[in-house]
């Protein structure tokens, strides 16, 4: 489903040059749970950026089905990530002045999607994290476990191909922690692809594959999760 | 889409609406200024267009090409020859009426024992069938169709005869006995004839003016008289066929078969709606046809002062996109693009707009509801019936909207997507654009201010140049002596035998009134043309006004009565100059008399110039205010004739009873019109004192919405700086230190902004004290004045800010961040 060759992103200020990505080659198949770790500053969140296509890399090669997709321009890209991609963040990332139900549906809202199909899907997925009676509150009123519930309702109401989470449980305790695995496996179980960033080896251990990276680059030795 | 883009707008205002308070504030202000300056943008070129007929009915413009210092100008004025009118109305079949009015401005009428001072002209009987006046009472297009008959306002039949059923009855005019034909209401609208210009409030039948000039010359109007009485010529062009250009062209070619040859002014039609524009050009001193008219001037401060505003919006709303990264960049991740992001922040700003625009338009429009009476029409129900109005609003609103919202909805539409796993972080380009805009502001700020403080002390050298308290007072009789029957000699030897009366003389126009006149002069028989002040002077002049002799001798009626080869260029040939103009003949005053000037023949050039001997040099005196063009020189000359207005110096004011006495003793039925120079002097600065207001209430609103923009610029910016405050004290930076760092960032984009506005106030300063005779100095004080007192500002909107930030506790701050 996606292949990366060759791929980097530098960072570059007046003062100094910063190599995020350096040469990265990675191949995700459809249907994995792959997971990315590695020390803080290794490179993981831009890898996730790279494929989530929310930043562009500064050379190499991302074919995403089948479909060399480097050069695109802006807006192709942005068409390409609201029809196959869902994003969850670790710190929940949801518009403040937006309802629970106004957040889930931010994606369907840019996908031109009809009021009643809208309404239909935000229900369905709300229903499916446990908050349908929370699509009124404003994500201030909830606790942190109900906010990422909240992303991961919006990451998936557009029934995307991938799913890229970046330490989704990071701001979590260990319950919603469980919880918010439990619903990307379940996802996962389901046919969705998913990329995770994580530092907790337990929940790496759900992956089907762990990515581990240092310094911008993919350890040669890529595990099998157990 | 758009419901979504309305709501998170509308949540947005509301989440900030202490800072959206403050911008709808400054918008409202720019706007409220805008639709003020277009509202007597439009007042000016729709003024009588209730009148104007779809543009048939148009008036001849005269210009008159000159060359003054070597630049040649065309002034244009209302005034036609008297026999224009006759010329076009036979030779031009198609047109429809001409008419020719002539005005005598407040003349002496009585009725039934009522005497009194009376705006008056004489018009055409077709003049009628031109200008549909709103009769009240009489035949509308016929009521001045016989001879000695007279059309009266509702207002002028009540002071008359105490009620407004005045047809029928009987009106005096100097000696005259005219019956009232018609009665007329209150025009409904911006009309030249309703207030500054021809307020008419009687309208009399062009024989009384004819027979008036034949019983005060012994000569009939002549068909042949072009040099002579000038009127206001009125047309009333075809309904179809007719060609602006085709038609000018045909009047010129007619004007140059009947004209004498030494005619040298042309004549063009004009729609009878920009009458306005060039009555007011006249009124500003404008006479050249200006290139920028007064309506587009206006309508530029209008756009100075809401750009200022739009600048200040985007500011703020630039500040506040640091605070929206993380939202920006999360919609990108969802699948905004960035068209729909741009859109979402233009909708927020459509509405803050359009908030701003109906306060605005609330704080003009309600308060112009209270001078309906006083100008007999509704303002805002003339605006609002003019599409144009709402056309040039929403041209502006749109404008506003991009020009305020644009450059911060690129901002947030460019910000990138991975944003949104990233704190709060301003784009790259962000604080230059704000340098830039801030900037602005106070470089408009800046001029209006300079020219403020040069407006003030302009305003105080004309107070220490008029009338002075501590002089005699001077009464200044306006009333035309030779219309009023009254001979200068006889008056003056009169009132000389009354009690209290100094010194009695006479002047060509009221000593500081606006009125000015300037004739071309030479310095050498083949020098350059300079426009210098001409004031024709009668007996004792220089004695009345105090004005000092320095060398030579003044006019007596024994040696320069009678002289004068040409009285058409000028009155005498015997000329007395002031101080200023002498230095440009000599290097002393003395040495200047016995020295030649002359003067030039500006319609025709092929006429040699006319020499003039100075014969003595008096102080300078300041009792003209404007100059024009005109060099700020005076050269006076002896012209009894000319100078019909008495000037009369008292031992005190109470004396005034005298000239009172002597005035009903001589035209016991004409009423005086006196005023003491002092009251002429007030009337004219109080135009200047206007024009000050303006600039200052500009400079004021201008201030205001910079300060207010520069006030939560400070407050988002501390904020933003919290981290580095927190970290600069943790390293030993003191209160003071941090205080001073803040102030400074502040400072730095002002005192560009002023070093920047410095040569600009300094060209429009130029402009506007050239205007007048004695003009202020410009010194550096206005410049520097004007920078502390911005400077100054600036501290105080943004010090407290900057030393509460500075005393924040570096632990709390490093913390929470």
């Amino acid at each position: 489903m996606i292949t990366l060759s060759g791929l980097s992103k530098v960072y570059r200020t007046k003062e100094m040059e910063t190599t995020a990505l350096a040469g990265v080659n990675l191949e995700i198949a459809k249907g994995e749970f792959v997971v990315i770790m590695g020390p803080s500053g290794c490179g993981k969140s831009s890898l996730l950026n790279a494929i989530g296509l929310i930043d562009r890399p500064t050379s190499g090669h991302y074919i995403f089905d089948g479909e060399d997709i480097s050069d695109f321009r802006e807006n192709r890209m942005v068409e390409i990530r609201k029809q196959h991609i869902g994003f969850i963040f670790q710190n929940f990332n949801l518009l403040e002045d937006l309802s629970v139900y106004e957040n889930v549906e931010l994606p369907l809202l840019y996908q031109e999607v009809s009021k009643a199909k809208r309404r239909d899907r935000v229900r369905e997925v709300l229903e499916l994290v446990g908050l349908e009676a929370r699509a009124k509150h404003r994500p201030a009123q909830l606790s942190g476990g109900q906010q990422q519930r909240v992303a991961v309702a919006r990451a998936v109401v557009g029934d995307p191909k991938l799913i890229l989470a970046d330490e989704p449980t990071g701001n979590l305790d260990t319950q919603n922690g469980d919880d918010v695995m439990g619903m990307l496996t379940t996802l996962n179980d389901e046919g969705v692809t998913i990329v995770m960033v994580t530092h907790s080896p337990d929940y790496a251990a759900k992956a089907t594959r762990i990515v581990e990276m240092v310094d911008g680059r993919i350890l040669d030795a890529v595990r099998k999760a157990a | 889409m758009f419901t979504h883009y309305l709501t998170v707008a509308f949540r947005n205002i509301w989440r900030t609406r202490v800072s959206t308070l403050v911008a709808v504030v400054g918008l409202a202000l720019g706007q409220m200024c805008f639709i003020a300056a277009l509202a007597e943008a439009l007042l000016m070129t729709h003024s009588d267009s209730h009148f104007a007929k779809d543009g048939r009915v148009q008036v001849v413009v005269q210009h008159l090409t000159i060359t003054n210092n070597g630049a040649a100008r065309t002034l244009t004025s209302l005034s036609s020859p008297w026999p224009l009118a006759g010329h076009i109305a036979n030779e031009f079949p198609d047109v429809e009426a001409v008419a020719r009015m002539r005005s005598y401005g407040e003349i002496s009428v009585s009725a039934e024992g009522n005497n009194m001072l009376l705006f008056t002209v004489a018009v055409d009987p077709a003049f009628l069938r031109i200008i549909d006046l709103p009769f009240a009472a009489g035949a509308p297009q016929h009521a001045l169709d016989n001879p000695r008959s007279v059309v009266l306002t509702e207002s002028a039949a009540q002071r008359l005869f105490g009620t407004t059923a005045a047809i029928g009855r009987n009106v005096i005019l100097r000696g005259l006995d005219l019956t009232v034909t018609g009665i007329v209401r209150a025009i409904p609208g911006p009309s030249h004839l309703a207030r500054s210009d021809i307020p008419f409030a009687l309208m009399v039948s062009m024989d009384v003016h004819e027979e008036l000039t034949r019983r005060q010359t012994g000569k009939e109007m002549s068909p042949q008289d072009w040099m002579g009485a000038s009127v206001r010529t009125y047309v009333l062009v075809p309904q179809s066929g007719y060609s602006a250009a085709v038609f000018n062209e045909r009047l010129a070619a007619l004007v140059a078969r009947v004209a004498p040859s030494d005619l040298k002014v042309s004549y063009t039609l004009r729609p009878l709606p920009d009458l306005a524009l060039v009555i007011t050009n006249s009124l500003l001193g404008r006479v050249d046809e200006p290139s920028v008219p007064n309506n587009v001037i206006l309508i530029i401060i209008g756009g100075v002062i809401v750009a200022l505003a739009c600048v200040n919006y985007a500011n703020l709303a630039t500040a506040q996109v640091g605070s929206r990264i993380k939202e920006a960049g999360l919609r990108k991740a969802v699948g905004a693009r960035t068209g729909q992001l741009l859109m979402q922040h233009l909708t927020e700003t459509s509405l803050k707009v359009l908030a701003a625009f109906a306060l605005a338009f609330g704080l003009v429009i309600l308060p112009v509801q209270v001078l309906t009476s006083l100008l007999g029409f509704n303002i805002a129900t003339f605006l609002f019936a003019l599409p144009v109005f709402w056309v040039s609003l929403a041209i502006a609103l749109v404008a506003v909207i991009l020009v305020a919202g644009f450059y911060p909805a690129v901002l947030m539409a460019r910000i990138s997507t991975a944003s949104a796993s990233r704190s709060n972080l301003s784009p790259q380009d962000k604080q230059f654009g704000r340098s830039i805009l801030v900037g602005f502001q106070f470089v408009v700020v800046s001029i209006f201010l300079i020219l403020s403080l040069v407006v003030i002390a302009e305003n105080k050298v004309l107070r220490e140049t008029g009338p002075k308290a501590s002089a005699d007072p001077l009464v200044v009789i306006s009333n035309n002596l030779r219309e009023s029957g009254v001979a200068m000699d006889v008056l003056r030897a009169e009132l000389l035998r009354a009690p209290g009366i100094r010194a009695v003389t006479s002047m060509q126009s009221p000593p500081w009134g606006l009125a000015t006149q300037a004739v071309p002069m030479l310095f050498k028989p083949e020098g350059r043309v300079s426009f210098v002040l001409k004031q024709g002077v009668g007996e004792g002049f220089f004695d009345a006004l105090d004005i000092k002799i320095l060398a030579g001798r003044i006019f007596s009626a024994e040696r320069d009565q009678g002289v004068g080869s040409d009285p058409t260029l000028f009155v005498s040939d015997n000329v007395v100059i002031d101080r200023k103009l002498a230095s440009e003949l000599a290097s002393t005053p003395a040495d200047a008399v016995g020295k030649t000037l002359y003067v030039a023949n500006i319609a025709d050039k092929s006429k040699p110039p006319q020499p003039r001997t100075v014969i003595g040099v008096v102080e300078n005196a300041s009792i003209k205010l404007i100059s024009g063009p005109a060099l700020q020189a005076t050269v006076y000359g002896f012209d009894p004739a000319a100078a019909r207005t008495a000037v009369i110096k008292l031992e005190s004011s109470d004396r005034a009873k005298s000239i009172d006495e002597v005035w009903s003793k001589l035209a016991p039925t004409v009423a005086l019109k006196r005023q003491f120079a002092e009251e002429i002097f007030e009337t004219s600065f109080s135009y200047f004192n206007a024009v000050g207001s303006v600039i200052m209430g500009l400079a004021g609103f201008a201030f205001l919405i910079a300060i207010i923009g520069m006030l939560a610029i400070a407050t988002h910016t501390m904020n933003r700086r919290r981290r580095e405050i927190g970290i600069r004290k943790t390293l030993g930076s003191t209160v003071n230190q941090v205080t001073r760092l803040m102030l400074w960032s502040f400072s730095k984009p002002v005192v560009i902004a002023s070093i920047i506005a410095w040569p600009l106030a300094f060209l429009a300063a130029r402009l506007y004290l050239s205007m007048f005779v004695t003009r202020a100095a410009l010194t550096p004080i206005p410049f520097v004045v004007g920078f502390v007192i911005v400077l100054g500002m600036t501290w105080l909107a943004v010090g407290r800010q900057a030393f509460t930030a500075a005393r924040l506790n570096p632990g709390d701050v490093l913390h929470y961040e």
